[in-house]
């Protein structure tokens, strides 16, 4: 599992994440509510934030899931996919998700 | 899929954590 401060592998549109099972979470009118009690923290994700989320099963590639937020949402595709490899690595990076596969 | 006229407003992903007061 990454912890904060120590590296993170790249991740890239093939990679696979999976939410992590200590994580309680509460999709809130659209918004997330995400509680890591191991590490003391809440997250609270914006609408296309929790969005994502939603899809990270570990069944889906992260080039998937950007495809369904340009589905959902009013953004290219291309925009997405980046986004959310930009989004995802944060996630690792605080310890919500684990990776599945890596391209 | 939604309809084009249908799709919501996109904002980039964020997230804001805070920490737990135990």
């Amino acid at each position: 599992m990454a912890e904060q401060g120590l590296s993170v592998p790249d991740l890239g549109p093939a990679t696979r994440l999976r939410r992590l099972e200590g994580i309680a979470w509460r999709e809130i009118d659209g918004e997330a509510v995400l509680v890591n009690v191991r590490r003391d923290e809440v997250m609270h994700l914006n609408p296309t934030a929790a969005f994502l989320w939603s899809l990270l099963d570990g069944e889906r590639s992260l080039a998937e899931v950007a495809r369904a937020i340009s589905e959902e949402f009013e953004v290219g595709e291309a925009t997405a996919e980046a986004d959310a490899v930009s989004f995802a690595r944060e996630l690792l990076e605080r310890g919500a998700v684990e990776v599945v596969f890596l391209e | 899929k939604r309809q084009e006229a249908d799709k919501r407003t996109y904002e980039k992903p964020r997230m804001k954590v805070m920490r737990i007061n135990r």
